[in-house]
């Protein structure tokens, strides 16, 4: 046996497993997971609770995201939400959200009922999302041990706001590296509603055309612009499979004070074989939210569109 | 369209099933050959393969996950000219550099108890990868099954280069210890 023979190995891996690994990060719907979703169903201690969100004081509650960074438009813009499920002692809570009109940003809190510290290198055996995103690892609260935090963004390619979602989460267990324990059987089931106010403008945008450093050509038809992020909507010409999209997409905002910020995201669109031309979208996220004020410019593969 | 649609178009000999196939799987096909070949004219020869392979397999056939169905396909193909081009070159890029980090898993030849047939050592790995965490399981197939850099995937999973080469070494590490363990490999290796 060599590596090659190794390598060729993966070819066995299960369908459902090559099949949720292409969800990005946490989409994964998997049918493993439908399975043990299924089989814990009768072992679910909790309620899923459906929380409406409103509005309130939500920056540090939103910390963990942004650092606490632009507290004014995090209050103005996320909210409070405070659904939770408690199962085997632990409680997960979904303390806030803030998002734009395709993305949205959660902050959850799990806590140890009995106030014990959380283990270490605790995380989700499994879960079911209802969008492509992405979750951090749980990290327990350096000043009190028995609660801990993570959080989520996730995106469509459609508005997303007012849509009752649900997110799943089962059994957590600790990963040493060698072996898995289960710490907490069951199912923590969140289920609430989208609804803050849509800060996303669309800009006023007189369509043009931008190319790519892979030679693809875009025409872009409309800017979303939010303090969370830049949603647009392309005409992909001579769309090529063999390419891959976005590779060589470059995005910058330019900031009021001349500073220039690359932006990273992606996108997608189907096409016929041999269609010449499709409908594509892209979304890049901000690492803090930035005011409208300040973003003066925006650059697409280097085509500068003025903001006014 | 859904994947049960374009298997109905190959079982009615429609040949739009292999226009909506490399429509809905042809840019992660070509991923997967030119990761493991790294070069074009392969690639394309290979991923064109594909699409016949398909098509003389379905019927019978009936697969109910399309995408893994021809990702295989693929991969195989990919795989089996890679082994013709072998003794000239080894693929190169990230092919290159999967095989020697799966290498730490064998670390030697010289001491492997037997030679194991590829059958039993696939079984093996399928299991290996079904009882990784989902995390865990997703990275690592996304590393030696599509063959996808350190950065594609720190980027996929929102999670750091550092941290995805953690996760892959611990995992490559659990690999070698269950490789051991089975008699896959000696304990001193």
């Amino acid at each position: 046996m060599n590596a090659l023979d190794l390598y060729d190995a993966f070819q066995a891996v299960d369908d459902d497993i090559l099949q949720r690994s292409q969800m990005k990060a946490r989409n994964s719907v998997a049918l493993k997971r439908i399975i043990a979703t299924a089989a814990c169903f009768l072992l679910i201690l909790g309620m899923a609770v459906t929380a409406e969100a409103t509005n309130g004081t939500v920056s540090n509650l939103l910390a963990p995201l942004f650092g606490g960074a632009q507290t004014e438009i995090v209050d103005e813009i996320g909210v409070p939400v405070g659904a939770s499920a408690s199962v085997n002692g632990y409680t997960l809570t979904l303390d806030a959200i803030i998002g734009d009109r395709y993305s949205v940003m959660m902050a959850y809190t799990l806590s140890r009922d009995d106030g014990h510290p959380v283990p270490e290198n605790i995380d989700f055996d499994s879960e079911e999302f209802w969008a492509s995103g992405y979750r951090t690892a749980i990290e327990i609260d350096e000043e009190n041990p028995s609660i801990a935090h993570f959080h989520e963004r996730s995106h469509r390619n459609e508005p997303i706001i007012g849509r009752i979602v649900t997110e799943s989460f089962t059994d957590l267990v600790i990963d040493n590296g060698e072996e898995e324990t289960v710490v907490a059987e069951g199912t923590w089931e969140i289920k609430y509603t989208l609804r803050y106010p849509d800060s996303t403008e669309k800009l006023p945008v007189k369509a043009f055309e931008v190319t790519d450093e892979s030679g693809q050509r875009y025409k872009v038809k409309s800017i979303m612009l939010s303090p969370l992020g830049i949603h647009l909507d392309m005409v992909l010409f001579e769309p090529d499979y063999t390419k891959v999209m976005y590779k060589n997409f470059k995005i910058s905002l330019i900031t009021a004070d001349g500073t220039e910020i690359d932006l990273e995201g992606g996108g997608g669109g189907g096409w016929r074989a041999g269609a010449k031309k499709a409908n594509v979208s892209y979304y890049a996220e901000f690492d803090a939210p930035i005011p409208r004020e300040d973003i003066k410019a925006i650059v697409i593969c280097g085509t500068t569109y003025e903001i006014h | 369209m859904k994947d049960r649609d374009i298997v109905e178009l190959y079982w009615k000999r429609d040949q739009d099933a292999v226009v909506e196939s490399e429509k809905k799987y042809g840019a992660c096909c070509f991923s997967i050959a030119h990761n493991i070949l790294g070069c074009f004219e392969d690639t394309q020869e290979c991923v064109s393969d594909t699409w016949f392979h398909a098509w003389n397999s379905i019927p019978p056939k009936r697969p109910e996950r399309l995408g893994s169905f021809l990702y295989k396909i693929t991969r195989n193909l990919s795989l089996n000219r890679l082994r013709d081009l072998h003794t000239q070159k080894r693929g190169g890029g990230e092919c290159e550099l999967a095989l020697e980090e799966l290498s730490e898993c064998i670390a030697s030849t010289e001491n492997i108890e037997a030679q194991i047939e590829a059958q039993n050592l696939g079984e093996f790995i399928r299991l290996f990868v079904r009882k990784l965490p989902a995390r865990e399981g997703n990275i690592f197939v996304r590393r030696y099954f599509f063959t996808d850099s350190v950065a594609d995937i720190a980027k996929q999973y929102g999670l750091s280069e550092n941290n995805v080469m953690v996760i892959l070494s611990r995992t490559r590490k659990k690999l070698r210890i269950q490789l051991v363990k089975e008699g896959y490999l000696d304990e001193c290796t």
